[in-house]
């Protein structure tokens, strides 16, 4: 199965178990996801014309290059039944839930005709598995089909197989989401956000060339500045301008006659947004700077650390003073992450999240799917729940939840300790 | 008698009978008249009147420095004391314009030298100002007062030494926010031993360190200040010492805010903070630490406007503050202090007028913190007044905009960012139609509009059928087709500034407002739809407008990638860079 499929695969997987669900979970795990990916709905990807697709495209390839073949076809192979199962039964609706709307808009698209509902780029939603800056042949077409043309060409992919048109998000944006794919992720494949990107070409624009790495809470900070290094390598003027020209050359050759690619790829994907002064940004990105140098020592303020987990899209970040127990945090990320780990085509009652979710996760981190396992301060791996829960906030960079397949080899957690609980 | 004389007689016949008293005492009186508006309408009754205004008229406003020229202003106006000019579509804030794309303040301050050699006051946003530019600027008028610079570039701190050192006597230096080059902190030793005049010194902007003898020197002489701004790099003991010698602040402008301080130290702190009553405006605080907030009780008494925005508090330290300033009117502040803090606002400022939450972290997505809409509305039922709203948050809802107005009916600027762009209701997914509807409907004094989140053209029907006073109006990733920009054309009597980027509006949109736009100041679309062609038509049918198109490299040739548009009686300029096509 090639990258592609794959990511189809998944994408369909997270469209459809929203889907697939009562409309009244659905809207509460619609609700929790818009809450969840605030940057990152799909309604942004329908709607914003330079779209931060690289953001997805980067969170998307680094967890997943770590993860075997198995575990994505574990995910994906279920999701293909469902849809052979569920797609008649489903009524069109854009990733929001939002069907045959009159309230789905995109911006930047005056080409689509009227009516036209369910505009959806799904060309941009479409995950990708590859390397970041890299292109699958498939995908090189992709972007030629939707580049050639005139802005009414509607895009050539459709979430399910489905019937009336949907058209892309303005070419401009999508591509220009392709663009920067390429030279602001070729230099790392850590898990940054895209809007890191946003961030620091914001700073660099205003700043001239002042370069400084954007705190984006404790953990992952070594993360951040080695990916900081190199962003700022491709973002800076001077910088790898090969990148810049490649990339720019690549979208020329695809045949791009109406994209209007916003600036060197360098600058931010959308500049200028939110719209906030430079000299505030920059202000503001020092005092975080500052804050984060001392980050990881216990002390006041809040304690962010990234949580990761393997075949999930994105990234969550949680505080971890807000708990005061494992058990807590346990939950927590339970519910964080129970529509990954609950599978596609689980359907749950919305009253029953809450009690399942919990319990599922115990089950799951004890039994066999997922453990929580933690980067600390010496970069070593280990699992949680080993150490006092002050020294584990103490020495905590990172979360990350694996399967409990690929957590062989870490520090053993005493095995009798079934809750982990303090 | 020629005919030429026969008029002129018929003319002073006329006029005579019109202004029936001299010419003076119409000057005088006029002369009494600040707003410029007021001045433009006086202008207008008879030629009179017209001469005796720009006669009587001291202080200028030119809100686009292209739309004139500086000799047919100094033609004008022969007395003019004081001039504000305003440069770089606003959208240059947000780096949407090229960096080279003009308003070089140098030719007008060549005019200025040869016409107003006695010109005491600039105030300049958005614009070019060269090292050079302010040297010239100190050297060539000799009773200089006050510099204003807000969101310019171009200059470094060498400007401000020739500033400090030629302008003998400066009362005003106010440099907020710009693109400066901070060469470091050695200007401010410029000032001159003798030299006491100041009364206005604000380089919270700066960032490097500077010369702190040479500034508690200067305070200590300058026995007038009212107001000084700290940047910061200035010291909790550095600011009280300050502070001894000049208790009579009015505005303040603290350095960084998070100094070890022993017991001591802090409660000479409080005590030195303690007598500054005269004080109604503070700002700075950076890295504030909420332990030392408390010194700052006793100051805070009479306090109105209160500038937070590089605090980062939490909700209950602003809480706190808050209780002690009961007469605030003006409150900006971090989105760190999250709904609570807004709650407490609500609760303790029952004379608010003007709240701004800006984003701690605007460009990071994971963080689902910040401010929401309860924490809005919260402030709406605490604050009847509210008249100014900046508001920059991740979640809004059609009903809480409801509400809000409804409370607070009196909006002139409501300026709200939902940062994420398109994003619906995320309570009910529908768009954010209604909520900008309640708006228009509810605020008939509405001035100034912001939108954001996902916005169908209905919101642009309901703009241009509601907000008949609104003058600025701001649109980003909004819209479905060209029928909303020309709801707001078509609508909007006293619209001056439209600026949109990222909506689906092209040439059907942007000619439809081919008559508005001599009525408007400008209009700027940057990343819509609209075509060279529609571009050069609008051009060609209106010669009285400058329609300029910024290209980007590499984009389609036949995309007018950004587009600004203002009338002008100055003609196309001709300092544009190459990337600017001027049509």
């Amino acid at each position: 199965m090639d990258y592609t499929k794959m990511a189809k695969c998944i994408k369909l997987t997270f469209d459809l178990k929203l889907f697939s669900f009562p409309s009244a979970f659905s809207s509460a795990v619609l609700k929790a996801v818009i809450h969840l990916l605030p940057f990152l709905t799909f309604s942004k990807f329908f709607f914003r014309k330079r779209v931060c697709l690289e953001k997805f495209v980067v969170l998307m390839s680094p967890p997943l290059l770590g993860v075997e073949e198995e575990g994505q076809s574990d995910v994906s192979s279920p999701p293909v039944e469902c849809i052979s199962q569920n797609d008649l039964g489903l009524k069109e609706r854009n990733y929001l839930g939002l069907s045959d709307c009159s309230s789905v808009n995109i911006s930047g698209v005056s080409s689509f005709p009227e009516g036209n509902s369910n505009n959806l780029n799904l060309k941009a939603t479409e995950l990708r598995l590859g390397l970041p800056g890299s292109q699958s042949p498939e995908r090189d077409a992709d972007l030629c089909l939707l580049k050639s043309g005139k802005p009414d060409e509607k895009p050539l992919f459709p979430l399910l197989p489905s019937k009336d048109g949907i058209c892309s998000s303005s070419q401009k944006g999508v591509v220009s989401g392709y663009k920067r794919g390429f030279s602001d992720t070729m230099d790392g494949l850590s898990p940054v956000k895209g809007s890191l990107y946003t961030e620091k070409d914001w700073m660099f624009c205003g700043a001239g060339s002042e370069s400084q790495p954007v705190g984006h809470g404790n953990s992952g900070v070594n993360v951040m500045s080695a990916r900081s290094s190199g962003v700022q390598a491709s973002v800076k003027k001077d910088g790898p301008v090969n990148a810049q020209a490649t990339n720019v050359t690549n979208l020329k050759q695809a045949g791009n006659s109406n994209l209007n690619i916003s600036a060197p790829a360098a600058k931010a994907q959308v500049v200028g947004w939110p719209p906030i002064r430079p000299f505030r940004t920059k202000t503001l990105a020092s005092s975080s700077k500052i804050s984060d140098e001392v980050d990881g020592k216990p002390g006041p303020g809040a304690l962010f650390v990234k949580v990761s987990m393997n075949g999930a899209p994105y990234l969550r970040k949680v505080d971890l003073r807000t708990y005061s127990t494992y058990r807590e945090l346990s939950s927590a990320l339970g519910k964080m992450f129970s529509c990954f780990t609950l599978g596609p085509c689980g359907s749950h009652g919305a009253s029953g999240t809450e009690i399942s979710s919990e319990s599922k996760w115990k089950d799951l981190s004890h039994g066999s799917e997922y453990v929580l396992t933690y980067e600390d301060k010496d970069g070593d791996w280990m699992l949680v729940g080993d150490v006092p829960w002050e020294m584990f906030i103490e020495t905590c960079k990172r979360l990350k939840i694996m399967k409990s397949t690929d957590a062989n080899g870490l520090a053993p957690r005493a095995t009798e300790k079934s809750k982990i609980d303090q | 008698m020629g005919s030429s004389e026969l008029k002129r007689s018929k003319d002073s016949v006329e006029s005579a009978r019109w202004s029936s008293f001299p010419d003076e005492v119409l000057e005088r009186v006029l002369s009494l008249l600040k707003s410029h508006r007021d001045r433009s309408s006086v202008s207008l009754v008879c030629k009179d009147w017209y001469n005796a205004e720009r006669w009587s008229r001291t202080h200028v406003f030119i809100g686009n420095c292209y739309s004139v020229s500086p000799e047919i202003v100094a033609r004008r106006f022969p007395r003019i004391r004081s001039v504000t000019l305003k440069g770089k579509p606003r959208f240059s804030d947000f780096n949407l314009v090229p960096e080279n794309w003009g308003a070089d303040i140098h030719a007008w301050l060549v005019v200025f030298a040869a016409k107003y050699p006695f010109l005491e006051e600039l105030r300049l946003k958005r614009m070019a100002i060269s090292d050079e530019s302010l040297e010239f600027l100190a050297i060539s008028f000799p009773n200089f007062k006050a510099l204003s610079l807000l969101s310019c570039d171009g200059f470094s701190t060498n400007g401000l030494a020739a500033i400090a050192t030629h302008c003998k006597n400066l009362t005003e230096l106010d440099i907020q926010e710009n693109g400066i080059d901070d060469k470091g902190g050695s200007w401010l030793s410029c000032f001159p031993e003798s030299f006491t005049s100041l009364e206005v010194l604000n380089f919270a902007n700066l960032t490097s360190d500077i010369n702190f003898d040479a500034l508690e020197k200067l305070v200590g002489r300058c026995k007038s200040m009212r107001v000084l701004k700290l940047n910061r790099s200035v010291s909790l003991e550095q600011l009280q010492r300050l502070l001894v010698s000049a208790p009579q602040l009015a505005e303040l402008g603290t350095g960084s805010f998070s100094q070890e301080l022993t017991i001591r130290e802090y409660e000479e702190l409080e005590s030195t903070l303690s007598i500054c009553k005269n004080m109604h405006t503070l700002s700075g605080l950076w890295d504030a630490k909420g332990i030392y907030l408390p010194a700052l009780y006793p100051a805070c008494s009479h306090l109105t406007f209160l500038n937070l925005s590089y605090a980062a508090l939490q909700s209950v330290e602003l809480a706190k503050l808050l209780a002690h300033c009961p007469r605030l009117k003006r409150l900006w502040v971090l989105d760190t202090v999250e709904d609570k803090g807004l709650e407490a606002v609500g609760l303790n400022c029952p004379l608010l007028e003007e709240l701004r939450v800006f984003p701690a972290d605007p460009f990071d997505d994971e963080i689902v913190h910040g401010v929401t809409e309860a924490g809005f509305v919260a402030v709406s039922f605490g604050c009847p007044r509210l008249h100014y709203v900046l508001y920059f948050c991740r979640q809004m809802t059609n009903a809480a905009v409801a509400t809000i107005v409804q409370n607070c009916p009196d909006f002139t600027h409501f300026r709200l960012c939902i940062m994420n762009p398109g994003q619906p209701d995320y309570l009910t997914n529908e768009p954010m139609d209604e909520a900008f509807g309640a708006v228009v409907k509810t605020c008939t004094k509405l001035q100034r509009l912001s939108v954001s989140g996902l916005l169908t053209d209905l919101t642009f029907e309901y703009i241009g059928r509601y907000a008949k006073n609104l003058e600025t109006l701001s649109v980003a990733f909004a819209g479905r087709s060209d029928w909303g920009m020309q709801c707001v054309l078509g609508g909007c009597p006293k619209l001056r500034k439209l600026e949109i980027r990222d909506c689906p509006f092209g040439n059907a949109a942007l000619l439809s407002g081919l008559e508005k736009y001599e009525s408007m100041r400008s209009l700027w679309m940057s990343a819509c739809n609209v075509t060279m062609n529609g571009c050069r038509l609008l051009a060609r049918e209106m010669p009285r407008l400058n329609v300029e198109v910024m290209k980007e490299d590499g984009s389609d040739e036949s995309q007018a990638d950004k587009v600004y548009v203002y009338r002008s009686i100055a003609g196309p300029r001709r300092d544009a860079p190459p990337s600017v096509l001027t049509l």
